[in-house]
């Protein structure tokens, strides 16, 4: 699947964005998470020295001896003796207990007293009333004994702290990387703009008109740059259209030049063959084939000329329904001795903006094609409707029919299916290519649907102009063949 | 009839002398354009028929030279070329007919007679041997037996009396009887032909119409 670049620049910037918003986000997480532990750490270091500054043992009297009248003091003991505990570090038996570390239910047997003082470093207990650090140090007491302080310091504010940040994480990376998809979004939009106006530009181009350029905006960026190399390869294109035009021009005479003078020399020749009968139908033969050449350049060269843009249309309101009607008058004979039906359905008025000459061109080749590959007993059914804002023009056979592999090759030049090729020997397969032309000149679409052996139907669709339009159309009066 | 053919391409102009001659004309040829107004001017021709290709002068250019000095002398004009613009060009130039190459000899000689004969008046009744057209009521008899033709067949058997006994192509027939361009595509006019043919010449001892080999049709009294 492919994505319009804006989805992709869009994407690629969101991924990029919240990768990197992750990545910080958790990064400043660890960083906090260990610097917050480090400060707990610290604060029970500090609480730990001062304490024991306060400490008096006395035959297993703990007391705490500060100046009560110290504000300060009485502040800092009454912190630091918060959570405090005390145990004989020979028995385990408890000897002292803050009020407030009681409920916390921590108690240690006599050997993991003994294993505590020994390590001396503070230790993370968890608790039904949350975790709590207790610095673990030893103390021996000029009275005599041995006995482990314990000290703590509650890490539920660092908890909470860590929580809240994840937290904020979890909601602010997802908002961020929604706001960082809508500017992508934009920014895309804003960045490409000129590159979609230059696309637009690049649209309205055809051969027809190679003297327009792109706009350069003067920005001197890379989207300048890509028009500046775009318009110089319109100028090579230019170029290269206007040489095809000579060529075509020169070819026509080059070609035609000679060719009258050898119709004319067969034409000389066949008024003094006389009475030689064998001669006679090898000239004529051969004028046959000069005129066959003839058509070809003909219809090579208007091909070329329509490709070059070299043919101007005379557009005007046409009403394609007296068109029709004219047209399959006019080939109603040449259908009656192919023992072919041809009907039209054609009423009111269509009218569309267009070249008659050209339009009536499209009908008759694509009539004259159904013709030709209908087999007596066939039938050719030529439709004219409107639907909605478009003029339909259908030609319908009981024909030959084309195989679906072929069909998207049918408005190539000089493409022939091989069994178009046998029904009709003499064609230059260049009559759909023509039509191709008139209808994209139209600004129509032209469609095939057809069954080998069942038959095959053209529809054209070209823009239908107002109806009114058309009264300027001198509608060919009584051309009518009635039977 | 005497005519100036102007046409630098050698084997062109030769057949050109050659058919026309063959059909009484006198035809003088020149084969730039350098000379070709002055001589036009000089020497009291019946029409000029003008290469559009031409070295020394271009045929536009001898044109208005022509005109300039005989406003009213025919000239047809050939060319190799037959965009749109280079055709109103030409017509705007003041040329009174236009022919692309390759053309038929017969196409060209009918389309001189036509010029010649520009401003005369049309007769209305137009009779080769027993056949007889009405041209105002549209009506067809033959050995006074009345023939009914549909609106083509009839365009067509009057253009073929208007040239009789003279070759007509396809191409001038398509012209004339046709508004559409059946050039390439279609035998239409074959087919209109034959159909002409059952009716009027079919059941009497002596054809009209006839086939001319390499060219066309030619309505005659007499056989080809």
């Amino acid at each position: 699947m492919t994505a319009s670049l804006r989805v992709r620049l869009t994407v690629g910037y969101t991924l990029v964005f919240g990768l990197l918003l992750t990545l910080t986000g958790f990064l400043s997480y660890r960083v906090l998470a260990v610097q917050l532990d480090a400060d707990a750490t610290g604060r029970l270091d500090e609480l730990t020295s001062g304490l024991h500054g306060y400490l008096k043992i006395e035959a297993d009297k703990v007391a705490l001896a500060f100046d009560r009248d110290d504000p300060e003091q009485a502040a800092f003991v009454h912190d630091a003796a918060r959570f405090c505990q005390v145990f004989d570090a020979q028995s385990g038996r408890l000897v002292f207990q803050s009020d407030a570390i009681r409920p916390l239910g921590l108690h240690f047997t006599a050997p993991e007293v003994r294993t505590l003082r020994e390590e001396g470093r503070p230790r993370d207990f968890s608790t039904p009333f949350g975790r709590i650090r207790l610095s673990n140090s030893p103390i021996a007491p000029p009275g005599g004994g041995v006995y482990l302080l314990q000290t703590g310091v509650s890490l539920d504010p660092i908890e909470r702290t860590l929580a809240r940040f994840r937290d904020l994480l979890l909601l602010g990376v997802p908002a961020g990387l929604l706001a960082a998809a809508l500017a992508g979004w934009w920014m895309a939009r804003i960045g490409l703009a000129p590159l979609n106006r230059l696309a637009a530009a690049a649209r309205a181009i055809d051969a027809r008109d190679l003297g327009q350029r792109l706009p350069v905006r003067g920005a001197d960026d890379e989207l300048d740059e890509v028009s500046a190399e775009f318009n110089a390869a319109l100028g090579r294109l230019e170029r290269a259209v206007g040489e095809m035009r000579q060529f075509s021009t020169a070819l026509a005479h080059e070609l035609r030049t000679p060719l009258t003078a050898l119709r004319g020399e067969i034409e000389m020749a066949l008024l003094g063959a006389g009475e030689d009968e064998a001669g006679s139908r090898r000239l004529s033969s051969q004028l046959e084939e000069v005129d066959k050449l003839k058509q070809l350049i003909d219809r090579l060269l208007t091909l070329a000329r329509a490709e070059t843009g070299d043919i101007p249309l005379a557009v005007g309101p046409v009403d394609l329904v007296p068109l029709c009607a004219s047209l399959v008058d006019q080939l109603d004979l040449v259908a009656g001795v192919r023992d072919v039906t041809l009907e039209r359905a054609a009423e009111g008025r269509v009218v569309v903006l267009g070249d008659a000459q050209w339009l009536e061109r499209l009908l008759l080749n694509l009539v004259d094609n159904a013709l030709k590959f209908t087999p007596a007993g066939g039938r050719v059914h030529v439709r004219v409707r409107r639907e909605g804002g478009e003029a339909v023009l259908e030609v319908a056979d009981t024909g030959i029919g084309i195989a679906a592999d072929v069909i998207p090759r049918v408005f190539e030049r000089f493409f022939r299916a091989a069994p178009a090729r046998e029904a009709d020997p003499k064609g230059t397969g260049l009559g759909l290519s023509l039509v191709k032309w008139i209808v994209d000149s139209h600004h129509g679409r032209i469609g095939v649907r057809s069954e080998p052996g069942r038959g095959t139907t053209f529809t054209v669709s070209l823009p239908a102009a107002d109806a009114e339009a058309g009264h300027t159309t001198p509608s060919p009066p009584d051309r009518s063949l009635a039977r | 009839m005497r005519l100036l053919v102007v046409e630098d391409d050698r084997k062109v102009a030769a057949f050109i002398q050659d058919g026309l001659e063959q059909e009484g004309a006198a035809v003088d040829i020149l084969h730039d354009g350098r000379e070709a107004a002055a001589q036009a001017a000089v020497i009291d021709y019946d029409a000029v028929v003008l290469d559009l290709m031409l070295p020394g002068r271009s045929g536009f250019q001898v044109l208005r030279d022509i005109r300039l000095r005989k406003p009213s002398l025919p000239v047809l004009m050939l060319t190799a070329r037959d965009s749109v613009e280079d055709r109103v060009t030409g017509l705007d130039a003041g040329a009174d007919d236009y022919m692309i190459k390759p053309f038929a000899l017969a196409e060209l000689s009918a389309r001189l007679r036509a010029l010649l004969r520009r401003g005369a008046p049309r007769e209305n009744v137009l009779r080769v041997a027993d056949l007889e057209v009405d041209t105002v009521r549209r009506t067809v008899h033959r050995a006074g037996r009345r023939i009914d033709l549909r609106p083509k067949e009839y365009s067509l058997l009057e253009y073929l009396m208007r040239n009789v006994a003279r070759p007509v192509t396809r191409s001038m027939i398509v012209d004339h009887v046709w508004d559409i361009h059946f050039d390439s595509v279609s035998n239409v006019v074959e087919v209109h032909v034959n159909s002409l043919r059952a009716k009027v010449d079919r059941g009497f001892d002596t054809p009209l119409i006839h086939t001319v080999r390499g060219v066309g049709y030619m309505l005659a009294d007499q056989a080809t």
